[in-house]
């Protein structure tokens, strides 16, 4: 249970924050430069944990839907770029296969759009000077590329080898086949190798004596629905629900999630659109062929690398997942974790949301099928009918995501605790997890002081980098000048006063108005976060650094004046100064 | 210096000692740690000096770094730590109910025997709380071990953020991470024992409980207070602890560590007594494994700490004090209370004792001056010795401190350590027992 906490702590992921920024990363639905640039900023004040942002990203790439994914790309061409540091190194070993696979998933007009990024990640960097990423990583990218597109053109005149690679491209033009019917003549041999190539599984399927139960549902679910719409809706549930269960056996299989966003996207077409009868039936025997030959997948083993024995997919060199199951339990086995789960509880909610966390945990794709089977539970209809078509699975799903709805019961949402009593009892119960009341919800962490704010309060958190901005500058000063005193303690009314009054106050405290630099004091404050904001473009020969700290500045690209500009910066009498250096000067 | 580096299970904490003069930094590696409910900073580096000792936990596994010198260093598996969080949860509920009533949230008093951890339950209760956007009032009622101001004062502070890593309660004197400057209410008690001067500790204590009380009436009431107290060695005979319980209407008293303890306030305290209006719950909580015996020399260490931490900064904090000159016709330096009070039998029979617990009386400098922390109170000084033995000393708030670094009785001044530069105010001073000398 616990074990997975310990485990993602030493492997350097940070659970908290992967979960907060993998919430974060559904809001970029669209390519919003705030967005894009809040998170950038996100990722920049929590450097140190480097890995665990681009292990979010890198899910939220793999799970997300196609037409999300190149926002998602864009973010990390904006880390890349904006942030740099620890997250060059670490995106070396991995850029390649994340650009790849979502080359793979997007249409061809996002595809123009990620070979223009790609571009400027050798030329276009600083001026020309210098690649974003090594030579060596680039050229693979563009090797990787150019082999997919000449495969592309070949695909297209003759039929695909229905190896495993080529399924998913066929999949995914699946998806956008039942969205576009205008490319239905292209996709129609595709589609017609499928489903032959699903026959063949079929029979394997039946042959195989592990899979009992599928021989028997498939043709149920075939009368059942009939060639309705409806039945059709039930279906794609069906599987997708299968495939969930599935996911959660082989979490690391990239295939079967791939699989199944793509269920997600043909349940969203089935849903919203009208079909003729011909194209529902088509439809059929596609999920159908998707049915059978991944639920085979895993055990034919040999077009399919990955099951339940091998090792997860992933970049080898940098990946935080090099900690494969056997990695985990050698953990285990270290006696680095606890058990949770002791004699104490007896709570079945509880146990079942732990339960349902570690699996989180253990592999963090976990989290969006999690959020995935959310999505179906919380419409109402599409449960009755999973009731009607699949009993077994459709109580399996309810047992494992009501629990997480209302995680309270996992100690998340303050609200929704049982009361404890101060009893002696009470108090000397173990509740594991419960400490997470202090962490659920505040995602935002200062990763100066460990402050926390809650989730969507960056306004707290904004007053709070500028407190440290101005204490950091205030301690600066103290090295070079003499430490401010500490002055007289508040006023008794001013103190009853309380916190409203307080707030209208000068700190009294430490830093006594009249002495120092106090005068203009207030107003810098409220100035500081605007002049952080502050750029000039930047000056061809200029050294780049302060003329008052001699630090660097920081560089971002202006897309607007497609211009490099340097960030917290003003230019007085043809010299560069950071902006908050050269208040803090006068 | 060495580095070592240190993984902590789930539910273990790193307990560390540091001698004084001694320095250790921390870094946190990798996931969550907190130091008594203080969230460490991923990217901070915390230093740890003088006489320190503390305890990093995680409720989840991290990994830290500790370069330098621990006299003690150890990881630890069992911890008081889940009846703690159980403790805060049920406080934070409470608090919740309070915010939608409109009524008073819980008001905590932490009481055990000595070296039992009470201060650090009340650091990581006041913490938690203020993590989740509380804002209790932390009424420091131990005047031995003052923790927000100097030894020998009683206080009162409102803790809206964690407290500081590095400078314990003495950071909430300091800005806060808010915007918004914060300093404590403090009063000059003198003595390191409540029994010293029981008389004139209550007195305080109401002093304190009506401030409290005012300053929930502009805040609200809903976050409540959470009280430390001096380490009882006998409380069957302490005359403080009831009063306290009473004038800060204390809805629930933690007893940490004692079973007799417990018996006994329970009996005194507890729902059996019908008499009370409102009873208080009486509940016993496990003392923490890292709380260590602390040496009477060791006391005194620091007290001195807390002086100097006062004058030149805690943690990264620093400020700066400056000397100056006040010369004795400027001063009025009062007491509340005498020293050592005659036996009533060697008073003439039939006198009554004039003198009590709160009586005040002017103190004519002299050497013996040297080295003490004079409490300055908002108050102006009057004009005459005669005024002066009429002012109700008794509760007035201390802006700060000075300490007498020397009595010249020849030009008849003293030189002050002041936090503050330029003159001294024309203010009345309290006397009070501690004393300080500046070391290098």
């Amino acid at each position: 249970m616990s074990s997975g906490n310990g485990n993602s702590a030493s492997s350097g992921i940070d659970r908290e924050l992967y979960r907060e920024f993998r919430k974060e990363l559904t809001k970029l639905t669209f390519n919003s430069k705030p967005i894009i640039n809040d998170l950038s900023k996100r990722a920049e004040i929590n450097m140190n944990r480097a890995e665990t942002i681009i292990k979010a990203i890198e899910e939220h790439l793999r799970f997300t839907a196609p037409k999300h994914k190149l926002p998602a790309f864009y973010l990390l061409d904006s880390i890349a770029k904006n942030v740099g540091g620890m997250y060059i190194p670490l995106l070396h070993g991995r850029i390649d296969k994340i650009f790849i696979d979502i080359w793979r998933s997007v249409d061809e007009e996002v595809r123009t759009k990620l070979e223009r990024t790609l571009g400027t990640w050798r030329h276009g960097f600083i001026g020309g000077q210098r690649n974003l990423f090594p030579e060596f990583v680039l050229r693979k990218i563009e090797e990787d590329v150019n082999r997919l597109k000449a495969k592309a053109k070949e695909s297209t005149q003759m039929l695909p080898e229905a190896n495993g690679d080529d399924l998913l491209d066929n999949l995914t033009g699946l998806q956008s086949h039942a969205k576009k019917r205008a490319r239905e003549e292209q996709q129609q041999s595709i589609q017609r190798a499928v489903t032959a190539k699903a026959d063949s599984y079929n029979s394997t399927a039946h042959r195989d004596r592990r899979h009992p139960d599928k021989r028997q549902r498939t043709p149920d679910r075939a009368k059942e629905g009939h060639n309705s719409q409806q039945g059709l809706l039930q279906l794609v549930n069906s599987i997708l629900v299968k495939k969930q269960v599935e996911v959660m056996r082989r979490p690391n299989d990239v295939k079967l999630f791939t699989v199944l966003n793509m269920l997600k996207d043909i349940k969203a077409t089935v849903a919203d659109s009208e079909l003729p009868p011909e194209r529902v039936q088509e439809i059929r025997e596609q999920l159908f062929a998707i049915d059978v030959t991944q639920s085979n997948g895993g055990s034919r083993g040999t077009t399919h690398k990955s099951d339940t024995t091998t090792p997860p997919y992933m970049p080898p060199p940098l990946s935080p997942d090099m900690s494969s199951g056997a990695h985990q339990q050698q953990r285990h086995a270290n006696g680095h974790s606890k058990p949770v789960n002791n004699g104490n509880v007896t709570d079945p909610t509880l146990v079942v949301t732990e339960a349902m966390s570690s699996l989180n945990k253990s592999a963090g794709g976990m989290a969006d099928a999690g959020q995935l089977l959310q999505g179906i539970m919380a419409q109402p209809e599409v449960l009755n009918s999973l009731r009607k078509v699949a009993p077994v699975l459709s109580s399996s799903l309810e047992s494992m995501t009501i629990p997480q709805h209302h995680e309270g019961a996992g100690y998340k949402d303050f609200a929704q605790l049982d009361p404890i009593p101060l009893s002696h009892a009470s108090i000397a119960r173990v509740r594991p997890g419960i400490y997470n009341i202090l962490y659920a919800g505040y995602g935002n962490q200062c990763s100066q002081c460990g402050w926390r704010t809650k989730d969507h309060d960056t306004d707290q958190m904004k007053k709070h980098l500028d407190w440290h901005f101005r204490r950091n500058m205030r301690q600066q000063n103290d090295r070079e000048r003499r430490a401010p005193p500490r002055g007289w303690y508040l006023g008794q009314s001013q103190w009853e006063a309380g916190a409203a009054a307080e707030d209208t106050q000068p700190p009294a405290g430490a830093a006594p108005a009249p002495v120092v630099d106090g005068k203009g004091d207030k107003d810098n404050l409220k100035s500081i976060a605007e002049m952080k904001q502050m750029t000039v473009a930047a000056p061809p020969n200029h050294n780049d650094s302060c003329a008052i700290c001699k630090e660097a500045f920081e560089r971002r690209f202006n897309e607007e004046e497609e211009d490099w500009v340097l960030v917290n910066a003003v230019l007085v009498d043809g010299t560069v100064f950071h902006a908050t250096c050269h208040a803090g000067s006068h | 210096m060495s580095t070592k580096e240190w993984e902590l299970g789930p539910g273990s904490e790193f307990r560390f000692e540091v001698d004084f003069k001694k320095t250790i930094k921390v870094r946190l590696l990798s996931g969550q740690a907190e130091y008594f409910g203080t969230e460490l900073g991923p990217e901070a580096e915390y230093q740890f000096s003088g006489g320190e000792n503390g305890a990093i936990f995680s409720w989840n596994g991290c990994k830290i770094s500790v370069t330098g010198e621990c006299s003690s260093a150890y990881v630890a598996d069992e911890t008081a730590m889940d009846a703690y969080i159980n403790v805060h949860v049920a406080l934070q509920q409470q608090r919740a109910a309070a915010h939608v009533s409109n009524h008073s949230g819980p008001r905590v008093m932490i009481v055990g025997p000595e070296d039992c951890g009470k201060t650090a339950l009340a650091r990581i209760l006041l913490t938690y709380a203020a993590r989740q956007g509380e804002r209790p009032l932390f009424v420091d009622l131990d005047p031995r071990d003052a923790s927000v101001s100097v030894p020998g004062t009683l206080s009162v502070a409102a803790v809206s953020q964690a407290v500081d890593i590095e400078a314990g309660f003495m950071g909430l004197v300091q800005p806060s991470s808010q915007g918004a400057g914060e300093t404590p209410l403090v009063w000059q008690f003198g003595y390191e024992q409540p029994d010293a001067n029981p008389a004139l500790f209550n007195a305080l204590v109401d002093c304190a409980a009506s401030a409290v009380t005012r300053r929930q009436k502009t805040d609200g009431a809903a976050s409540g207070l959470i009280v430390d107290t001096r380490g009882f060695s006998d409380v069957a005979r302490d005359q403080t602890i009831d009063h306290a319980v009473q004038a800060l209407r204390i809805t629930a008293l933690l007893v940490v560590g004692n079973e007799r303890m417990h018996s006994v306030l329970a009996a005194r305290f507890g729902a059996s007594d019908s008499t009370k209006s409102e009873s208080v719950t009486v509940l016993k909580i496990p003392r923490s494994g890292g709380a260590v015996d602390r040496s009477p020399a060791m006391r005194q260490q620091l007290g001195a700490r807390a002086v100097q931490r006062y004058f030149y900064g805690a943690g990264r904090e620093r400020v700066t004090s400056f000397s100056t000159v006040v010369p004795f016709d400027d001063l009025c330096i009062l007491r509340v209370g005498v020293d050592a009070v005659a036996p009533s039998s060697t008073l003439p029979l039939g006198e009554t004792r004039k003198l009590s617990g709160t009586s005040v009386s002017p103190v004519v400098p002299d050497e013996s001056l040297a080295h003490s922390v004079l409490a300055v109170t908002s108050a102006p000084a009057p004009d005459d010795a005669e005024a002066a033995a009429n002012v109700d000393a008794v509760g007035l708030q201390v802006v700060g401190f000075v300490n007498v670094t020397k009595v010249d009785m020849e030009k008849r001044r003293l030189i002050v350590l002041s936090p503050v530069p330029g003159r001294l105010p024309k203010q009345v001073l309290l006397y009070g027992n501690t004393r300080w000398m500046e070391t290098v």
